[in-house]
């Protein structure tokens, strides 16, 4: 399956109808959607998973489904919030894609079922959904059971994990390091190179031969009429029906086991929180540690700060006083300097008085008139009155006084001409504030989270586990004994079907039923003999490719030979010495990668690779090689890195040229999607 | 890519020419093969068990038959 282009219609954060389009020219058909953490990828990546199988599984339960519809958007429903409530209210995902050559559409939606009743809640809703075969007319067209048909043809949904992912679960793959047991991954990757084919087959073959040989010894028996031998094959055929009914009921009890023992492996990964929240509360304290240090620091400074700040304050004031005293200080220096000159007047015009020579000239001078007596007697009163005025003026401030005022205001006067470095500190100290109630809430989740009961509810899973697997050894076994009787018994019944015997004197159902038989019994061997040899060389092309792969993205490859691969898939990286690696999460991270790519090569699903947050846990040199490395694969992937997996520049840059097309992702208003599309390389009508 | 459906085929088939059981084709694994496939994933196989008989009921009638011609010449 290509994915050609994927609609959304009120779809999560995508209100009203958003297209995303990936039928590139030539070759191309990946893509990326960039964007920050909650704008719409995960919307996108649950988006096909809905389309495809009509339901989203929550993050951290995968047991349960997100809601169609939701008033708040903390229950993360399908249906855009902004629709709730609302008459006329529908979503939908609509997928158009190719498959072996056809052109479909899917159509996954639900609408109202009442025209004029607002939407609240899933029973208000329909489903609005159809499968189209658009390379056929007619009856044909549209394929009734969609979602059987997708779980045969596309993809089952099991092994949509291969295909469908996110970083975040990386570290699932992780545990093929480090663990040796039963894992549900395990199961599943012997599920998607197929190895169930041929066990079912061996035990299906197995099942078809027992019911011929009954269906014989009957023909023969009763053919012959002999009562006793009816009688006696009858009671042997009862014992082996019994024996086959216990072996039934047997391997349906080691199944439900089994199947109980995976529940609590994943209920022990998804929800072992005390382990999770333990590293979170390391990692959580280790912040506090950090912030109580920046907070102190930060009241510090302000401390400093805050001391002067005052002087800032007033500094308008401050710096007025000290214009205003040397506009005085001036005034009064100017005052002295005219009482100087008014003084030199008054002693010229005492001399002039008297009539006695210009005391700077030494000029002779006549001794004056009355009229210029007068005048001069005159001039004199004026000239004592305005020393006077200029004297008594001129003694305030005195140098003292100046001297103290001056002095003062320079004591209250700043060099810092505003409080900008105070307020940013003030601001700084504020976020770090936030921050440590923010990191309070965190202990205390992660506290709550570790609490005995909860210590007590791992434990009691885990001794249940022990309690299964005891049960289901017990029921194993069970198995042999009763196999072994079943066998004894078979071998006592099969002297009603010697096969030897027949010839073409038996009738034609007769001599049919003994072919099938060694038919069956061929075919059963065959498919029994396949298994090993099959899975032994399924291992080794996995482990060829993972190792290629590998190599290729690893940011230490010099160092290493590749990956090995064992018989239960435990995944260990060798080391150019030609030993076992430990290797760093970093590149148990690149060897998740590697596997992936391997197993889904080797499946023979063609489906896309929808990788949300792909750089989660990885270098920046191996989440680029990663990104080189996938968009030149083959195969169609999608990536939705975020923005400091990649910058929207890089990827135009560097992708720009080699992928279908390139998609931002932006929130715009309360919690809506909006999309632009950065790089079209895009097929037009 | 490799078709892991195939690759079973492929190796069933070359047991087959191993143990020399002429009476098996590739037409008939072909079909078994992806009789079994489908039902990898459905939990109900009744379907498909009965798809099975079909085909070891036509090849067993189809050697049958030729038994008789056999034996009538």
């Amino acid at each position: 399956m290509i994915i050609n282009s994927i609609e959304f219609k009120n779809w999560q954060g995508y209100f009203g109808t958003h297209k995303f389009v990936f039928n590139g020219t030539g070759e191309r058909n990946g893509g990326f959607i960039l964007g920050d953490n909650t704008v719409g990828k995960t919307a996108f990546w649950e988006g096909v998973m809905f389309a495809l199988y009509d339901h989203v599984p929550r993050r951290k339960n995968p047991n349960k489904f997100k809601p169609y519809v939701a008033k708040d958007s903390s229950h993360h429903p399908l249906m855009n919030i902004d629709l709730f409530g609302k008459k006329g209210a529908s979503f939908s995902v609509t997928l158009v894609f190719s498959h072996e050559g056809k052109k479909y559409t899917l159509q996954r939606g639900y609408s109202p079922k009442y025209d004029n009743r607002p939407v609240i809640s899933e029973s208000d809703l329909k489903p609005d959904s159809f499968l189209s075969n658009d390379t056929v007319s007619g009856p044909e067209k549209y394929i009734v059971d969609d979602k059987k048909w997708i779980n045969e043809n596309i993809l089952p949904e099991r092994l949509a994990k291969f295909f469908l992912f996110d970083g975040e679960k990386l570290e699932e793959y992780e545990e093929l390091m480090e663990k040796e047991e039963d894992l549900q991954l395990r199961r599943d990757i012997e599920d998607i190179i197929r190895t169930p084919i041929l066990k079912e087959g061996e035990d299906q073959f197995t099942r078809m031969k027992n019911k011929y040989k009954s269906d014989l010894a009957i023909e023969k028996t009763e053919k012959d009429k002999n009562k006793k031998e009816i009688i006696a094959r009858k009671k042997l055929e009862k014992v082996i029906n019994d024996l086959r009914e216990a072996k039934k009921t047997n391997m349906e009890e080691i199944s439900s086991y089994e199947e109980k023992i995976g529940e609590i492996e994943e209920w022990l990964l998804n929800n072992d929180t005390v382990r999770d929240a333990a590293i979170q509360l390391s990692a959580a304290k280790e912040k506090q540690e950090m912030n109580k240090k920046v907070i102190k620091g930060l009241r510090e400074d302000i401390g400093r700060e805050v001391g002067e700040s005052w002087k800032i304050i007033i500094s308008n004031q401050v710096n007025s006083s000290i214009g205003s005293l040397e506009e005085i200080r001036e005034i009064q220096n100017e005052t002295i300097q005219e009482i100087g000159v008014l003084k030199e007047e008054r002693k010229e015009l005492g001399l002039r008085l008297k009539g006695d020579p210009c005391k700077t000239c030494e000029r002779e001078r006549k001794t004056p008139s009355n009229q210029e007596r007068l005048e001069i007697d005159e001039r004199l009163i004026n000239l004592d009155e305005d020393l006077r005025k200029k004297e008594r003026n001129s003694k305030f401030p005195t140098a003292e006084e100046y001297y103290l005022q001056r002095e003062a205001l320079t004591k209250l006067s700043s060099t810092k001409d505003n409080l900008n470095l105070l307020l940013e500190k003030e601001e700084n100290l504020m976020t770090s504030l936030t921050t440590k109630e923010r990191i309070k809430e965190e202990v205390n989740t992660a506290n709550s989270q570790i609490t005995e009961e909860r210590e007590a509810e791992v434990k009691e899973k885990t001794t249940l586990m022990a309690g299964l697997n005891e049960k289901k050894q017990k029921a194993l076994e069970s198995k042999g004994s009763i196999q072994t009787k079943l066998d004894e018994n078979q071998k006592d019944f099969d002297k009603y079907i010697n096969l030897e015997e027949i010839d073409e004197k038996d009738t034609v159902i007769v001599r049919r039923l003994a072919k099938s038989i060694q038919l069956t019994e061929i075919l059963s061997n065959i498919f029994s003999n396949t298994l090993d040899e099959y899975r032994e060389s399924m291992r080794q092309e996995v482990e060829r490719r993972a190792s290629s792969t590998f190599m290729s993205i690893s940011n230490n490859a010099e160092h290493y030979l590749g990956l090995k691969i064992t018989e239960n898939y435990k995944v260990s990286i060798l080391n150019k010495k030609n030993t076992l690696d430990a290797g760093s999460q970093a590149q148990s991270l690149v060897m998740a990668y590697s596997i992936i790519d391997a197993l889904s090569s080797c499946s023979g699903f063609e489906f896309p690779m929808i990788i949300d947050t792909p750089g989660r846990g990885l270098a920046r040199k191996n989440m680029d090689s990663v990104f080189n490395y996938f968009t030149k694969s083959e195969k169609q992937i999608i990536f939705l890195p975020n923005d400091r997996e990649l910058a929207p520049q890089v990827a135009i840059d560097r992708y720009g040229s080699t992928v279908a097309s390139i998609y931002q992702l932006e929130k715009i208003g309360k919690d809506r999607t909006k999309l632009e599309l950065l790089v079209d390389n895009l097929v037009k009508k | 890519m490799i078709d892991a459906k195939q690759d079973i085929i492929e190796h069933l088939m070359k047991n087959i020419a191993k143990y020399r059981v002429d009476i098996i084709n590739t037409r008939d694994i072909n079909a078994i093969v992806n009789i079994l496939s489908k039902n990898q994933f459905v939990t109900n196989n009744n379907i498909s068990r009965k798809e099975l008989k079909n085909i070891i009921d036509e090849i067993s009638s189809e050697l049958v038959r030729k038994d008789t011609k056999e034996s009538s010449l």
